[in-house]
């Protein structure tokens, strides 16, 4: 180094150069960053870059948290502080398109006000009456062409969703930022739209729309096709119940797919609920509530049975639960094998579309497996447990007794799919080219008058070509469909409650039936970016080594515990009941005699909570004993090996030092 | 770069000469331990991290590193040894960055000491090693932070205890820039972008971002080049003391 830049002019150079890179660096260099955690936690997945690069107007998000609050719960300042540190990463990301405010709404501050306003879930951690928040709130202003002014909302960021944080604030962000609600295209013989109802009923305006109908309509723009030609308008398409679908309505649907539009299925063995009346009024023919996708689901790579549903018997329901289990006047609660509700351990927990869902009630539900030789994957979604069997939908016919199921009931250790996601490439299940034209038949002609009314004009070979495009015999990227082998999922009856709030019909969930729905719709209109979003690693790490003690602790101590739970109960119990009986205060002798029977009871239930401390407190000895170790050999061991290390060394250079002193004194050695 | 590696290693091996060397590795090592599972709460937090270690490193350096580097110059220049040691053959910046690599070597041992906290969380638990490996090149990097400030003001006296002062005084400076004591200060009459240019220079700032497991270009940036700043003042600053 030449001494000639070691002036005062040069350090006020090196100053300025200093913080003028750190400047520089600090708002150019925003994404830069080496991830060192195993789940690569702080990196965006490139899907998300995708939705961010796509944004269509400014979104801005407001993290509520009550950080003041957050000391008691750990695990949730691990996940609070990973959520902060992620939205910013997204800020950083979005080219200014995203604006980030974090809000810590203090109890009973105009800043709770705001989160209860925006939507944000508080919880009561204490008894004190404040909430604890911890969720997002992002809205769309309107942008210059006045388009926009929508919001959404996270309402509680859970920890068990922690593996889905990235797509759950993807997908809130992807949804604000589109130009316009995704248009599902609804296909298919479930009365969504009127209910079960007669024409006559919904001419009188009697109409019972499906409560998941409103769900879907929050975050969709739901379009019934009456109209083949209209699916290519749709996003996506919505298929329940498809029953009677002409070859030629199910060649539409098959070059929809192939051409890389989303679907969701819904086909049943047997449809308990939402079959319309006959023209008669009467309900259809027992033997004639199936439907499925036939040819379609062969090009798929989907196997399923329509003439047979799933009995699950450890998830069966009890009791008399509706009409038809009411024919069998038995009055014993009975599981009723064809209605099951599957909890969380059913449902697939690393797909977003089932993933931190509680329980989807199914009734009647079919089976799906995948067909050999298929080119596509078959993930289940959801699957009944292994107390399972298959049934024949005949027997449900006449007499549905729910003994019928139970007797000889002979579980066959296989859990069945009762729905899945499809993907992959497939090919048409259509390889002759287009269906001819099917024209109204002539045998009707009030009906062919009415169906002339209802539709348009049939066309011809030609136009047809034209509406759909020529037609392609193979899909040009892979597919993304999710099939769920019962219809009476969506049925009200199965997933709420309904109740009336001053003449307003109000349905209250009691399932996650909407949920599903919702959440695969949203999954696949979220297209290949939402999709592709892969579930990531969670930050919170226990100690498993102190939880299993602890476990193991109270396994040993279980049984002792409860007793002396169970006596502590009783005693107070038993001097509740004395101190009950007045009768006593009238005579003194007796007062005196329950004086001391209650002094006794005190006495055995002082002993016996005395007992109980003990017992807390072995349960915590051996993560205490661990603990103790574990603070000595970290705070103690090495300073006192060093010491002794230092003491060793100190003495060995004493002596060493010696013998060579004396041996210089004595002439044997030259000193150095 | 080999003169830089003699000095540095006369350096290291002076430290080791005097019992001092083992005083100062049980005191960092007791009190990580001590700050680690009595104030962080490392057990109760229940975790399996280090971040209850590394919480306390930016507040055990503020003390330990300018006790370090006290002696560095002010040793020398108290000795008059720095005249013999500007006397040698030796480039005059590879003698101010042997030095400084001597004690940020020296910083290293005593790190790499706390390896029984790693061997814990591993043995407890399932802890993400790689946010580990982060927090320890992090806390080695800051430590080089204020090893570099702290040689740099040991070079402006002669007297150590005063060295050992002062370095405090500047390391806390660039330690709590970011925090609301000095932010609250500023941002009542400064611009933002002031404010946040200010709370950009603390140690607490990018030494956090580390621990999470994330090592920012602009963390290495800021302490590489504030290490390189720091050197060169202390260049300058016994350049100067020579001349006068």
């Amino acid at each position: 180094m030449k001494r000639g830049f070691l002036t005062a002019g040069g350090l006020v150079f090196a100053a300025v150069l200093f913080f003028g890179v750190n400047a520089i660096t600090g708002a150019a260099w925003k994404s830069a960053r080496f991830d060192f955690t195993e789940g690569k936690l702080y990196t965006l997945s490139p899907s998300t870059h995708d939705v961010l690069k796509g944004l269509y107007r400014p979104v801005s998000l407001r993290l509520y948290y009550s950080k003041s609050m957050a000391n008691a719960v750990p695990e949730i300042r691990t996940y609070a502080k990973r959520v902060k540190e992620l939205l910013e990463e997204y800020v950083a990301y979005s080219d200014n398109k995203l604006s980030l405010e974090i809000i810590d709404p203090e109890p009973f501050t105009e800043k709770e006000d705001r989160a209860m306003k925006d939507g944000v879930q508080g919880v009561p951690l204490d008894e004190t009456g404040a909430r604890f928040y911890f969720g997002l709130h992002a809205d769309a202003g309107k942008d210059a062409k006045g388009e926009g002014g929508v919001a959404d909302v996270i309402s509680f960021f859970q920890l068990g969703k922690e593996q889905f944080l990235e797509y759950d604030i993807t997908q809130l962000i992807h949804g604000l930022g589109r130009e316009s609600r995704p248009i599902v295209g609804v296909i298919g013989q479930l009365p969504l739209k009127f209910g079960a109802v007669s024409v006559a009923a919904i001419k009188r305006g009697e109409v019972q729309p499906y409560a998941i109908l409103e769900e879907m309509q929050k975050f969709f723009d739901v379009r019934f096709i009456e109209d083949m030609r209209e699916i290519t308008g749709a996003d996506i398409l919505l298929i329940v119940h498809p029953k009677e679908l002409s070859d030629r309505a199910l060649y539409f649907i098959d070059q929809y797919v192939l051409r890389g539009g989303r679907t969701l299925v819904f086909v049943d063995p047997f449809a308990e609920f939402g079959t319309l009346p006959t023209k008669f009024g009467d309900l259809p023919a027992m033997t004639d509530r199936g439907s499925s996708l036939g040819r379609l689901f062969d090009a798929w790579g989907i196997e399923y049975d329509v003439n047979k549903f799933v009995g699950d018997r450890r998830n069966a329901e009890t009791g008399t639960t509706g009409f038809e289990i009411n024919q069998s006047a038995n009055e014993e609660v009975v599981r009723y094998l064809p209605w099951f509700r599957l909890g969380s351990e059913s449902l697939n927990q690393r797909d977003p579309a089932t993933s931190g869902l509680e329980h989807i009630d199914f009734a009647t539900a079919g089976a799906l497996k995948p067909k050999s030789g298929a080119t596509t994957t078959f993930m289940p979604l959801v699957v009944t447990s292994q107390d399972s069997k298959l049934f024949e939908t005949s027997e449900l016919v006449g007499n549905m007794d729910p003994e019928k199921f139970l007797r000889n009931f002979e579980p066959v250790g296989q859990n069945f799919v009762v729905a899945a996601r499809i993907t992959g490439l497939v090919k048409t299940a259509f390889p002759g080219g287009p269906p001819p034209v099917e024209l109204p038949k002539e045998t009707d002609k009030a009906a062919k008058e009415d169906e002339a009314k209802k539709k348009p004009e049939m066309p011809s070979e030609v136009e047809v070509e034209r509406w759909t495009y020529p037609p392609i015999g193979q899909s040009e990227k892979p597919v993304n469909l999710i099939v769920v082998a019962d219809t009476d999922v969506l049925h009200n009856s199965r997933w709420t409650m309904s109740g009336d709030f001053y003449g307003h019909k109000t349905f209250t969930p009691t399932a996650s039936n909407g949920e599903f729905v919702v959440n695969a719709l949203e999954n696949l209109v979220g297209g290949d970016d939402l999709i592709s979003l892969r579930s990531r690693g969670t930050s919170y790490r226990p100690f498993v080594r102190l939880h299993r003690l602890a476990q193991d602790a109270e396994e040993r101590y279980r049984s002792h515990a409860k007793e002396l739970e169970d006596r502590v109960q009783g005693a107070e119990m038993e001097i509740k009941n004395l101190r009950s009986q007045n009768i006593y205060e009238k005579e003194p002798g007796k007062l005196a005699a329950r004086e001391q029977v209650i002094r006794d009871i005190y006495q055995e239930m002082f002993e016996a909570r005395k007992e109980q401390r003990d017992v807390q407190r072995k349960l915590r000895e051996d993560i205490d004993a661990l603990a103790a170790k574990l603070r000595f050999l970290n705070i103690g061991l090495m300073p006192l090996l060093i010491g002794f290390l230092a003491v060793g060394i100190g003495v060995y250079r004493h002596f060493r030092h010696g013998t060579r002193w004396s041996a210089e004194k004595q002439g044997e050695v030259s000193p150095s | 770069m080999s003169r830089t590696f003699i000095i540095m290693k006369r350096e290291l091996a002076s430290y080791f000469a005097t019992p001092l060397a083992y005083v100062f590795l049980v005191i960092f090592l007791f009190l990580a331990g001590v700050f680690t599972f009595y104030f962080g709460l490392f057990i109760e937090q229940d975790q399996a991290d280090l971040r209850a270690f590394f919480d306390f490193h930016p507040w055990l350096y503020l003390l330990l590193m300018p006790a370090i580097a006290m002696r560095l110059w002010a040793e020398e220049r108290k000795t008059g040894t720095i005249e013999f040691l500007m006397s040698l053959p030796i480039p005059f910046g590879a003698t101010v960055l042997g030095k400084f690599l001597a004690a940020w070597a020296f910083t290293a041992i005593a790190l790499a000491l706390t390896f029984p906290i790693w061997l814990t969380v591993n043995y407890l638990g399932e802890p993400d090693n790689g946010i580990i490996f982060a927090g320890y090149i992090g806390s080695l990097v800051m430590a080089g932070g204020y090893l570099a400030i702290a040689s740099c003001v040991s070079a402006v006296t002669k007297n150590q205890v005063i060295a050992f002062v002062m370095g405090v005084v500047v390391c806390f400076i660039f330690t709590i820039a970011g925090q609301p004591l000095v932010t609250d200060f500023f941002s009542s009459w400064a611009p933002r972008w002031a404010v946040e240019l200010i709370a950009s220079f603390s140690f607490l700032t990018h030494f956090d971002a580390i621990i999470e497991g994330v090592i920012d270009v602009r963390d290495v940036v800021y302490f590489s080049t504030l290490i390189g700043f720091f050197l060169y003042a202390n260049a300058v600053v016994i350049e100067f003391k020579k001349a006068s």
